[in-house]
């Protein structure tokens, strides 16, 4: 104070538990982060593992090239189309000739018994529209039948809502943790806090003395822990995603630390610190008598 | 100046004292009797509305404490200065502690800063000035709380240190004691004016039944 420092900087009270609180706060926003990365990533991860989901329109003998050659562009136009193919009756006959079972019979039949096709790959976001993919590709002129691999995307989508289920019941479970943790951290501050400033309060301090004081020691450590937080859960993203570790360990790649979450670790600490600091305050203002 | 006016206080079912009325004006120092547990201390507490009495009001330069909102009692507060020896703020240097006082009592900072250093050396203290004020003796932070309620420029003081002035202060600190009295300032303490101040008039407000007794 006298080197320049403003009384309400100064840390008057020595506290370990103050101290203690400010570890108890950075352990919490890493839980309430880690929570958030499991929350936020998770979509994003999920679409990553998908397998290319393919459609098959088949083509009438009727279509003429240049109707097919319109239809694909078509295709093209759709959001839920990656990739659009065009696939004659001879590439698919060659395909099929691949495999022994089928070339056995195939010669026995004869003559080329397939359809020209035009093969759709779902961009991995779109695998849940798949329906109205289906629908759409039906209702071009000239498709006589539409192939869908129903019994692999059933498993998929339900397999990816069971795993969307799991991973947001752990995050909303760890957001509860870490903020609890956050809450414990900021109740050890806040009842040290309410004692010194009982007393300034005696010397005739103000609100916006007090406030000032509380904003230093309540909401400064939360937002500069969750700051923290976020830069630790970043660069442990960084080192996940390049290195070969979880690779060693057969571990599957995790998801990528959403940068989004940084903002919202941001705005929870600052939300947070300044609720802690304002509630401190007022439990001074209305503290009259024992 | 200070006014109690019919202030009882109930301690869970059991009445500490009721109906104790008593007045000090600008210039007196009157000093509160009553043994161990009577409620001294908490009378001092109402007067700068740290407790508040169950029956009666206390009066501060006729605005009640008890129903003052928080902003006026903090100005209220300003003008009272509390010598005690529960100082918390103790691990800040000696100077620092009394910047902080003079700085929660509505000084600015450059006041503060003025005031604070000479304040320490009222008190015979500025060789001290950066020593923590948690390794002071008793009779040094004694001294420091007392200069320090003297450099807030108070018109009321509240001494709730019994036996404080059998200490042995640096001659300007009674100077300055006896010269806020003569000016005009109040004083209400729990214990007699002993020592270096037994030859101030004092009159003693009793917290027994009898009231207050010459």
């Amino acid at each position: 104070m006298s080197g320049g420092t403003a009384p309400w900087a100064v840390s008057p009270v020595p506290s370990k538990a103050r101290r203690a609180a400010i570890y108890l706060l950075g352990v919490g926003w890493l839980i309430f982060g880690a929570a958030l990365w499991v929350k936020l990533g998770m979509p994003g991860w999920l679409s990553s593992r998908r397998p290319p989901v393919m459609l098959e329109a088949f083509v009438g003998e009727t279509v003429i090239p240049y109707q097919v050659e319109s239809m694909v562009a078509a295709v093209q136009t759709q959001p839920f189309c990656c990739e659009v193919r065009f696939v004659s009756a001879d590439e698919a006959h060659a395909e099929a000739v691949k495999d022994e079972r089928a070339r056995t019979l195939l010669e026995a039949y004869g003559s080329n018994p397939f359809l020209r096709s035009i093969r759709v790959t779902l961009c991995p976001t779109s695998i849940e529209a798949f329906r109205d993919a289906e629908v759409w590709l039906r209702k071009q002129p000239g498709v006589t039948a539409v192939r869908v691999p129903e019994a692999m995307l059933q498993r998929l989508i339900e397999g990816e809502a069971l795993v969307r289920s799991s991973g947001m019941a752990v995050a909303i479970m760890g957001m509860l943790a870490g903020l609890l943790v956050v809450l414990g951290g900021l109740s050890l501050i806040g009842a040290s806090l309410e004692d010194e400033l009982a007393g300034w309060a005696r010397l005739g301090a103000g609100t916006g003395q007090m406030m000032a004081r509380s904003l230093r020691v309540c909401a400064l450590p939360a937002v500069l822990a969750s700051v923290v937080s976020a830069v630790i859960l970043e660069l442990a993203g960084l080192v996940l995603r390049f290195s070969d570790a979880l690779a060693a360990w057969n571990i599957p790649p995790v998801p990528e630390w959403p940068h989004n979450a940084d903002w919202m670790l941001l705005l929870a600490g600052v939300t947070a610190g300044l609720l802690a600091s304002v509630w401190v305050v007022f439990a001074v203002l209305r503290t009259r008598g024992r | 100046m200070l006014q109690y006016l019919h202030v009882g206080k109930k301690a869970g079912e059991k009445w500490l004292f009721a109906d104790f009325n008593c007045e000090i004006r600008g210039g007196e120092v009157a000093w509160l009797e009553g043994g161990p547990g009577a409620g001294k201390s908490v009378l001092v507490d109402m007067a700068i509305g740290m407790d508040v009495p169950t029956t009666g009001a206390v009066f501060v330069d006729s605005a009640s404490i008890s129903k003052s909102g928080f902003a006026a009692l903090q100005r209220i507060r300003r003008g009272i200065s509390l010598v005690r020896d529960d100082d918390r703020f103790d691990v800040i240097s000696t100077v620092e502690w009394m910047e902080l006082g003079l700085w929660c009592g509505g000084k600015n900072r450059e006041q503060t800063r003025a005031f604070a250093r000479e304040a320490v050396s009222r008190a015979g203290l500025r060789d001290l000035s950066d020593v923590p004020f948690c390794d002071l003796s008793g009779g040094q932070r004694a001294a420091l709380t007392l200069s320090r309620s003297l450099a807030r420029k108070p018109h009321l003081v509240l001494i709730d240190w019994p036996g404080i002035f059998d200490l042995n202060f640096p001659p300007q600190l009674i100077v300055d004691f006896r010269q806020f009295i003569t000016e005009g300032g109040a004083v209400l303490m729990t214990g007699k004016p002993g020592g270096q101040l037994s030859d101030v008039h004092a009159r003693a407000v009793s917290l027994e039944p009898k009231g207050e007794s010459a």
